[in-house]
């Protein structure tokens, strides 16, 4: 790298009261480069992120930007120094279109002082254009989906035409399709001599599209390397210091003999076509598929939220009827929603209370719940899943988003269910968590607790399942047994029937 | 026409159907009570319109931004207790003093919402309690003077084109291009869409809040304004129905009660339709009692036909 660098870190050092986030980071970006930055939650990529575009400051340590010091105090400044931050898709207004929300705040305005809707919405479909993303510039916030919100606030934030672009999480909520096109965005960028900072958990992702690499592990860099000069391998390493092997159960076949658990047969719903599956006891049966294939109506149907309209279901043998999520609980069968926000927990209570909810009911006296159970069996399950809290009084809403899945788990677990329903359980979850939650699962078919894991995750699919049915518009299109995983040959069952033309893009 | 694009015109389109709503009630009351298009009729319609929409409108700013405003009402008839007591004493300066008290009490509220983050509807339930009483203590039962020559200024002699259908349309055009072509307008619409992407977007919310209450009371005192020349004297209770009536106006006119949705336009339609509905029910001898009866049941249609687009896109 002969050029000089766009922006260089020497020694940054934060501090938050008596906690040390960042020890002494020394890292560059050449211009025209996708650096990756990765790390577990709470390694200090979101301090480093904010300081380099000017949320946090007092740090120690030097930065240069463009060969003159950078010490933006305001994320306003380092706007105006050519560095912008695209925040994770929540900041979308849903009642305005996208062009408005590409442009909130700094409308284009008439000799009069009025906003010229015309060039705004003009703009926008130029920026849209240039920018690669075949998106109406009217339509409204509220109707896009995950990826378009993405887009929007990748616009937003490439509007000024910014040296350097910092991606938190982009593709976090997005399908792997989705997610190709964010990273086109990013390589069109690149294209033009600016420099992207990409921030993912997905490692697949850091090491296609990653000129350059880091990790960060409490605070401090790890690993530092250019493209080739890494793998998912090493990124791991670095995280946490383990290998990617190490983070999966290592689990007996499941016996051909053993007795099936449970089977639906032409199970129907809105958004699923009749499909029928089995999973024997002791074993992880796994949906894969790109998304809104029918994932989402499956989950709910197996955990009684929205019924299976048509067909069979039984559990043991014994025919079962899954109207309602007290009838799946009552018959066995826990599910743990991907939306723990809205599905799972209730942020503003303890820790404690969202742990027992319900679980607990087979310990009440004359409808009443010793506290001292609940206690008991918060600090327990606290313990055995290591949330990360102050303490079993904490609001669940003040935990990251891995401790938050860590608390649905025990309650779900307090009476061992017969079959565990999995959707998206590791969404937005940093190694370490994904491992004890894969740790968890390894632990239940031990004990003949069988799995169904709905995922868009393919390594998290390889590395746990016994079998896996890839879902399209619907449907179950194949299926493959453990022998014949491959992410090439998922992936071209998640692409359709034809394939072709998807396979493409996802390619 | 360009200028009309993006969410201006997603919001115009929810107008429509009360226009339409407004239009066949029309027709229907046209047919079946002649007297309805006489002159005089007409003028009376107007003048029932102003007050009603001028709450409305300040209803219909509170609700944009995803607040809600049970107040109003109360405010309104302090401003016409204050008119009948002040503006003998000190004339055409009665009139901004009252505005000014109305803009007081949105502030009252406004403290309450972001000093103590009191939620706004218990907040305005409070401030509501309070401007009850301040009015009963002032004016503890109808009465009071307003002089009539106001009257003969404002109100002419009841034709329909007159000083009230101007000053209704000249505000709320004000409003239509403010809110829709202003970046304050821009920032009230996405408080009420998502108030946290807002103050993402760095939207000041609190700023905001203080801004809508404050004018939602300035209008409502102006509604009480006029209603106080039209009765020639105040009333301690008569803007209590007013409140319910504004947020029906606004439900009708596609306003969504969880914010960032609707036009003033709309609501306009929507206040049109309600007078002519309660005109109508004059017009057929209906008993006020049964009308408070429908009338509520409407404001429940209202909210089961009007609130199901936003309800089922955010689900």
């Amino acid at each position: 790298m002969a050029s000089p660098a766009l922006l260089s870190l020497t020694g940054v050092s934060k501090s938050f009261g008596a906690n040390k986030v960042l020890k002494g980071v020394s890292l560059s970006v050449q211009p025209g480069e996708v650096l990756c930055l990765v790390g577990e939650n709470g390694a200090g990529k979101s301090t480093l992120m904010h300081i380099i575009a000017g949320t946090f400051s007092g740090n120690s340590g030097e930065i240069m930007l463009d060969g003159a010091s950078y010490r933006p105090d305001s994320p306003k400044a380092a706007r105006e120094r050519g560095v912008a931050l695209a925040l994770q898709e929540t900041s979308i207004l849903p009642d305005l279109t996208a062009a408005e929300n590409v442009f909130f705040g700094s409308e284009p305005r008439n000799r009069l002082g009025f906003i010229d809707q015309g060039a705004l919405h003009r703009a926008a479909a130029a920026l849209f254009f240039d920018l690669g993303f075949a998106l109406q510039p009217d339509r409204l916030g509220g109707s896009l989906s995950a990826a378009e919100r993405q887009m929007v606030e990748i616009a937003k934030a490439a509007r000024l035409d910014p040296k350097l672009l910092i991606l938190d999480e982009p593709t976090a909520s997005l399908s792997a399709h989705e997610a190709n096109l964010v990273l086109a965005v990013m390589r069109r960028l690149t294209v033009r001599g600016g420099a992207v900072i990409f921030i993912s958990h997905r490692l697949d992702e850091v090491v296609a599209a990653g000129d350059r690499a880091v990790v960060l592990k409490d605070g401090v860099l790890t690993l530092d390397a250019v493209r080739g000069d890494f793998d998912r391998d090493a990124l791991v390493r670095a995280m946490v210091g383990r290998t990617l092997t190490d983070i999966f159960p290592a689990r007996p076949a499941v016996v051909e003999t053993n007795p099936i658990r449970f089977r639906v047969e032409d199970g129907q719903a809105k958004g699923l076509k009749p499909i029928s599956f089995f999973v024997r006891a002791g074993g992880v049966l796994g949906f894969a598929g790109l998304e809104g294939q029918g994932q989402r109506p499956l989950a709910r149907a197996l955990s009684g939220i929205t019924a299976f309209k048509s067909g069979t279901v039984s559990l043991d043998g014994q025919s079962l009827a899954l109207s309602s999520p007290a009838a799946a609980i009552g018959a066995g069968m826990a599910s743990i929603p991907d939306d723990r926000k809205h599905e799972g927990l209730a942020l503003d209570l303890p820790i404690k209370m969202n742990m027992s909810l319900f679980a607990l009911s087979r310990q009440t006296q004359w409808g009443v719940l010793p506290l001292r159970a609940e206690r008991e069996f918060a600090e327990a399950a606290r313990e055995r899943f290591m949330i990360r809290s102050t303490d079993i009084d904490q609001n669940v809403g003040q935990l990251s988003g891995g401790n938050q899945q860590k608390v649905v788990f025990p309650r779900w677990l307090a009476n061992t269910p017969k079959v565990l329903v999995l959707y998206e359980p590791t969404k937005g979850v940093d190694v370490g968590a994904k491992t004890e939650i894969y740790k968890l699962v390894g632990e239940l078919t031990d004990q003949g607790v069988s799995v169904i894991l709905i995922s868009a995750d393919m390594l998290e699919l390889i590395g746990l399942c016994d079998r896996i049915n890839v879902l399209y518009e619907g449907a179950i299109v194949g299926g493959l047994g453990h022998s014949e995983f491959a992410k090439e040959e998922i992936m071209r069952l998640a692409a359709g029937p034809v394939g072709e033309g998807a396979l493409h893009v996802l390619a | 026409m360009s200028w009309l694009n993006g969410s201006i015109r997603s919001n115009l389109s929810l107008a429509v159907p009360a226009l339409v709503l407004a239009l066949v009630v029309a027709l229907i009351v046209g047919i079946y009570a002649p007297t309805f298009l006489l002159a005089g009729n007409l003028g009376n319609l107007v003048n029932r319109v102003v007050p009603l929409g001028l709450v409305a409108l300040g209803e219909a700013v509170v609700l944009f931004a995803g607040r809600i405003d049970l107040s109003l009402g109360a405010i309104m008839s302090l401003a016409t207790a204050l008119m009948a007591t002040l503006s003998v004493q000190i004339g055409w300066l009665a009139i901004p003093e009252v505005l000014s008290d109305g803009a007081l009490c949105g502030l009252f509220t406004a403290a309450g919402v972001v000093l103590l983050r009191v939620n706004p509807l218990i907040m305005t339930l409070a401030t509501s309690a309070v401007v009850k009483g301040a009015t009963l203590l002032i004016l503890p039962s109808p009465g009071g003077e307003v002089d009539y020559t106001w009257y003969e200024m404002f109100f002419g002699m009841d034709e329909p084109l007159g000083l009230p259908l101007y000053l209704i349309v000249s505000i709320f055009l004000i409003a239509f291009v403010v809110l829709g072509w202003t970046r304050f307008g821009r920032t009230l619409y996405a408080v009420g869409s998502d108030e946290r992407s807002a103050y993402a977007n760095g939207v000041n919310v609190r700023l905001m809040d203080v801004a809508v209450f404050t004018i939602a009371g300035v209008l409502a005192a102006g509604a009480g304004v006029v209603m106080s020349i039209r009765i020639l004297s105040g009333d301690p209770l008569i803007g209590d129905p007013y409140t319910l009536d504004a947020i029906a106006a606004a439900v009708l006119g596609s306003v969504a009660l969880k914010g960032g949705r609707g036009n003033v336009l709309g609501v306009l339609a929507g206040v049109i339709a309600l007078v002519l509905i309660s005109n109508a029910f004059n017009l057929l001898e209906i008993d006020t009692n049964i009308q408070a009866i429908v009338k509520g049941l409407i404001f429940v249609l209202a909210l089961v036909f009007f609130m199901r687009g936003k309800a089922v896109e955010t689900a």
